[in-house]
């Protein structure tokens, strides 16, 4: 819904996500034992007779949106933009229970969330034509609540707590001739109240501020033939530790792991340098390499703990969270060449290294080091368009440099080769009828691999081959 | 100056409104199916005297470390065994046994021990479902004529399928479902 006025634009928008999701009981683990039974099983452990009714376990989401957004034209383009929102997430998950407690959600919760935002935006011409500076300045303010049900009659997963930031920014752009100059500053302050009760039933009020700064300065200057662009970049900014990461607790039955918050954890703060040289050739040749470096204080990071924990239900591997002072750099390069019309090839590589300098060792759960390549030929005829064919294999290495100080339950998987393909065309069949057919495989050397990062990694292999069809009836 | 002045006045409303809002919950939450205890009371046949064994997790999962006991016992003995299941977070202490009966369709033990010699000949006794099939509260199992260790598993599954193959004779291979409990104790014959 929405009015226009001469120099204003008013909108009004209000969307509701209802949902009700059956849950495939087969992987509804309850221990280890379990997981492992559904990953050697060729078939779901559970098939129960048909039905069109969703059954427990499953979960039901409803979503609010309801968002009013204000804009006041002024002189050359500048405006005033102020936007209120307001969401609801109301979530209930159900589970078979022990009881009679079915009925009982064993999960719910309502997470309300107020936002407005306010900015500023403005554009000056210089008198010398090749410059001018756009700005941009605002404030928001944020609050949020999560409200558990208690009649749930289980531990919640994220505690209440309301949350409620104040931040105000400014960002200005300078463009001169062949460079850009760049300044941007954000001030929030957070103030965060936790409502937990401890194991005895105590209710505990932990309350939390955080006083979060970014600032940024950048440039970037082009040739004139706009074959080679330089890019520079230097932020701090700093980021304040979320609710999981404050206070989960429990069973992830998910992953079949134990997951602990940490309620001592402070703001993350840290520096950043982004580099950014970009080339090319005419049509035929691209080329773009990113280097970065950051030194973050008081990283948060997900460990896992000497020890699984032992519960009723057998033992658990563990995972905490952590803090330490960090030192990240990373690497991102592309190259892509078209030498033909018909041809097209790419080679990526990345690397990243992250080192846990309190410490004086590496950082886990870094991503392994990747090369990939690909090659694509594709045609179009007169009424069979975008007819292609690609390849693309990816070497990922094994993750060597990985923490000695901490005890993983398994060592780091060995490196991996993948193959994916894809292939399909689009056929028209007249002017406002298309046609699209793509066959993509995935895996399709059904290498068995395990990839670091995933943390199914600590009970079985990654996905065989996978081929998925695809049939796209479209009107033009 | 119009707009600075409206925008502070809904900055000011919407802080009031919001942090007005701000109650404490009230409502401890009670973790009613958690299973903190189990005790496994074995009575040698024959004798009168009754030994608990205990696996302990007050607090439940997380926090302090949960505590097991040593099954220590005769050899070449028959044993009758009785699973009790306690949650000792509800005051008074809550029997999740007694849930486990009454529901007894939807729940069945199952015992394996490691090596499968030293204790053996599982048999169910005690109460059975209403369909007529084990449920696994109460057993029994004679222990090695010759005496060594091993571990005791026992696991409680959660809607088995006790129709399936060998399951109502205590083999847990087809019985699917979730497990509630899977405890391992070490055993020692003397």
């Amino acid at each position: 819904m929405g009015i226009l006025k001469k120099g204003w634009d008013i909108n009004a928008y209000y969307s509701l996500f209802h949902q009700n999701l059956g849950i495939l009981k087969s992987s509804h683990i309850g221990n280890l034992t379990d997981l492992q039974n559904a990953i050697a099983s060729n078939r779901p452990l559970i098939i129960q007779p048909f039905t069109y009714n969703i059954e427990n376990p499953r979960q039901q989401i409803a979503h609010h949106l309801a968002k009013i957004n204000i804009i006041k034209f002024f002189k050359h383009d500048n405006h005033l933009d102020v936007t209120y929102s307001f969401q609801l997430n109301n979530r209930k998950e159900y589970d078979i229970r022990r009881g009679g407690r079915s009925s009982i959600p064993a999960l719910a919760m309502n997470l309300y969330s107020n936002n407005l935002l306010a900015s500023y935006s403005r554009t000056k011409q210089f008198i010398k034509k090749n410059s001018r500076l756009e700005g941009k300045s605002g404030f928001n303010f944020l609050a949020k609540h999560n409200a558990n049900n208690p009649e749930t009659g289980i531990r919640p997963l994220i505690p209440d707590y309301y949350q409620y930031s104040t931040g105000i920014f400014d960002m200005e752009k300078f463009f001169i001739k062949n460079f850009i100059v760049e300044l941007g500053g954000r001030y929030d302050f957070t103030r965060f109240y936790g409502y937990k009760f401890d194991k005895s039933n105590k209710l505990l009020k932990p309350v939390y501020n955080f006083h979060t700064y970014a600032f940024n300065v950048g440039g970037s200057w082009k040739n004139n033939t706009d074959n080679i662009q330089l890019q520079t970049n230097i932020s701090y900014s700093s980021r304040f530790p979320n609710a999981s990461e404050l206070f989960s607790e429990g069973l992830h039955h998910g992953i079949a792991a134990l997951e602990f918050g940490n309620e001592n954890l402070k703001p993350e703060r840290g520096v950043k340098w982004v580099n950014t040289i970009t080339t090319n050739y005419k049509k035929y040749f691209s080329t773009e390499a990113t280097f970065y470096i950051s030194q973050i204080h008081n990283f948060i990071y997900l460990a896992p703990l000497p020890d699984p924990v032992l519960t009723i239900r057998g033992a658990f591997p563990a995972f905490q969270y952590y803090q330490t002072n960090a030192r990240l750099f990373g690497f991102d390069a592309t190259v892509n060449a078209d030498p033909f019309k018909f041809l097209s090839l790419s080679l990526r590589a990345s690397l990243v290294r992250g080192k846990n300098t309190s410490a004086n060792d590496n950082l886990i759960y870094m991503p392994s080091d990747r090369i990939s390549g690909s090659a694509e030929i594709h045609h179009d005829f007169k009424k069979i368009k975008n007819v292609h064919l690609g390849m693309m294999v990816q070497h990922v290495f094994k993750q060597k440099k990985t923490p000695a100080q901490i005890i993983d339950y398994k060592a780091a998987p060995d490196a991996y080769t993948t193959l994916n393909a894809d292939a399909g065309f689009d056929y028209l069949i007249s002017e406002h009828h298309k046609v699209s057919f793509s066959v993509t495989g995935e895996n399709i050397t059904n290498a068995v691999y395990r990839d670091y990062l995933n943390r199914f990694r600590y009970y079985s292999d990654e996905l065989g081959w996978n081929l998925t069809f695809r049939l796209k009836y479209s009107f033009l | 100056m119009k707009i600075t002045k409206t925008l502070a006045s809904v900055l000011l409303l919407a802080s009031i409104i919001f942090v007005g809002c701000k109650k404490d919950p009230v409502t401890p939450q009670n973790e009613e199916e958690l299973i903190t205890t189990m005790i496994l009371s074995l009575q040698k046949q024959g004798s009168l005297s009754v030994q608990n064994f205990v696996f302990n997790d007050p607090d439940g999962t997380g926090g302090i470390s949960a505590t097991i006991d040593s099954i220590i016992i005769e050899k070449a003995a028959i044993y009758s065994a009785k699973i009790t299941l306690l949650n000792s977070q509800s005051t008074p202490v809550d029997s999740i046994s007694n849930e486990v009966l009454e529901e007894g369709t939807d729940h069945q033990f199952f015992y394996l021990s490691t090596p499968s010699n030293v204790l053996s000949s599982f048999t169910y006794d005690g109460e059975n479902d209403t369909n007529g099939n084990p449920i696994g509260l109460d057993f029994s199992f004679a222990t090695w004529n010759a005496g060594g260790s091993g571990n005791l598993k026992i696991t409680l599954r959660h809607q088995p399928d006790k129709n399936a193959t060998g399951v109502s004779s205590g083999d847990i291979t087809n019985a699917n479902g979730e497990t509630d409990i899977e405890v391992t104790f070490p055993v020692i014959l003397y």
